[in-house]
């Protein structure tokens, strides 16, 4: 699905250039999460936005379902962190999700059902009518998840996506998450500095070194689907991961 | 208790100003002078002028059609070609940032021109007439709402931007959608600022060279000496004033309710 091949970003020229991503490689493969950890600042929002298409690529290869990244490709959406600045607030709530719908040749009818059912998918079906500021931060970040999901994306890329939110609004996300992997059959690369959050979501974990970004390592979490928010973190297996995860980032 | 509010909320906005006439009335009468008539005798003028004519025309006069609605539609004119023109000008300044560079000096420096110093060669070029008069009022109220409008564009968020890209919003979708609701507060502060330049550019224009419209009326009756005419006027153009602000604030609480709800939730 997603290849990156020794990718490297510098930002500046001339003296004030700073390496910020070093010849990273991985993979995802369809119907996965990826969770992309490391320390903060450590360029893990460069990674994405490359990826993304927004970042120019100087060095190295993105390879998007066998294409060759140049620009932003058209079959992927982005969740970011900061959700009330993401979305358009005099939107409503539904226009926000059908916004991206609008340039992609899709009738009116298509887009409606689309709108309908991605919201259906994050539980905000009667708030349709309403504008983001009428609703708490975990709803607007749902709101966002329900645009992603609309556009009906090969990949979901996920930029901190819970960061700004409380702890149970928090679960309650990454457990929604999970839900609409399994239901709408999604890819996803999530970025986090959050190392139980990765652990929880992902089928496997990149752990990235400090700035100048490096794959350390990369981690296949095995735990049992579907993960339950006490089960599975208390489980030996989460433990022994997390902890892995924490000692190769304070390496 | 709603009622009740909204009640005391009208009148601390009107009793100032009651209290105001009063004391004008009451200083005119005792004055007795006769270049400052009563308020009272400026509104009965007022009705001659201008309300006299039957209940089928809603008793609205003949001077309406020459003293008032050529200068409505020249301010109207006026303001609407400033407005739609310094928006456009503004956005496009704003999103395209080496246009600015270039722009820049030229802009500063036509703004430093007091726009009334440019009538007299408005007067050449068009000669007396509404042609001149719309160039006075363009020219001199377009900036508010222009430089407003660069501000706008320019401060549109920078996620919103990645977000559209992303979503690979085409460019048009991006300019009307996202960058004009983005710039609207903004340009909206711009449109009432304009709207009170373009009404004293209208008087200007109208007491330098006219031949009708209230701004000539007000120089024709100071020049017979009719100064309950001439105050008439002056009264008309501050109602006049007051009234398009109104219905503009109106305009813009209803496009701005998004900017408002927001504003109140943060705070």
């Amino acid at each position: 699905m997603l290849d990156v091949i020794e990718f490297s970003h510098t930002y500046g020229t001339g003296t004030k250039a700073h390496l910020a991503i070093d010849e990273v490689s991985f993979r995802v493969d369809a119907g996965e999460i990826v969770c992309v950890v490391g320390p903060s600042g450590c360029g893990k929002t460069t990674l994405l936005k490359s990826v993304a298409g927004l970042h120019r690529i100087d060095k190295g290869e993105i390879h998007l379902r066998g294409n060759e990244v140049r620009g932003v490709p058209g079959d992927l959406a982005v969740v970011f962190q900061d959700y009330s600045r993401s979305l358009l607030p005099w939107k409503t709530v539904a226009a926000n999700v059908e916004f991206p719908l609008r340039d992609r040749g899709l009738s009116t009818v298509e887009r409606r059902s689309r709108v309908a059912e991605a919201l259906a998918w994050v539980g905000l079906d009667a708030a349709a009518g309403k504008h983001p500021a009428e609703l708490s931060g975990g709803m607007q970040q749902r709101v966002s998840i329900a645009r992603a999901l609309a556009y009906r994306p090969a990949l979901m890329l996920m930029d901190e996506p819970f960061a700004s939110v409380d702890a149970q609004t928090r679960a309650d996300l990454e457990d929604l998450v999970l839900k609409v992997r399994s239901s709408a059959g999604m890819t996803v690369l999530l970025v986090t500095h959050d190392i139980d959050e990765s652990v929880y979501l992902a089928d496997r974990v990149l752990v990235l070194s400090p700035s100048p970004a490096t794959v350390v390592e990369t981690l296949k979490v095995d735990l049992p689907s579907p993960r339950d928010q006490i089960a599975t973190r208390g489980s030996d297996a989460f433990v022994h991961l997390r902890t892995e995860i924490a000692r190769l980032i304070r390496r | 208790m709603f009622a009740n509010s909204k009640l005391i909320a009208f009148v601390q906005r009107w009793l100032v100003f009651a209290i105001f006439v009063l004391i004008w009335q009451w200083a005119a009468t005792v004055t007795n002078n006769v270049v400052f008539p009563t308020p009272l005798a400026i509104v009965r003028k007022a009705q001659q002028l201008w309300l006299d004519g039957p209940p089928s025309r809603l008793f609205l006069g003949s001077g309406v059609n020459t003293d008032i609605l050529p200068s409505i539609g020249r301010l109207a004119g006026g303001w609407a070609i400033a407005s739609v023109v310094g928006i456009v000008l503004g956005i496009a300044l704003g999103l395209v940032p080496v246009l600015a560079d270039y722009a820049g000096a030229v802009l500063a420096f036509m703004r430093a021109v007091p726009p009334v110093m440019l009538v007299p060669v408005f007067l050449v070029l068009f000669h007396i007439g509404t042609p001149m008069q719309l160039a006075t009022i363009v020219f001199g109220s377009i900036w508010p709402v222009l430089l407003n409008s660069v501000d706008g564009a320019r401060s549109v968020d920078p996620i919103k931007a990645d977000t559209a890209r992303a979503y690979r919003i085409g460019r048009l979708r991006w300019i009307v959608s996202v960058v004009l609701p983005a710039a609207s507060p903004k340009i909206f502060a711009g449109l009432r600022i304009n709207l009170a330049f373009a009404l004293i550019l209208m008087v200007v224009s109208e007491l330098v060279g006219s031949a009708d419209g209230v701004g000539y009326q007000i120089t024709n009756a100071e020049g017979t000496f009719d100064y309950r005419t001439m105050w008439a006027g002056i009264a008309l153009v501050s109602v006049l004033g007051f009234v398009l602000n109104r219905l503009l604030v109106a305009v813009e609480n209803r496009a701005l309710a998004w900017h408002h709800s927001t504003r109140l939730l943060e705070g």
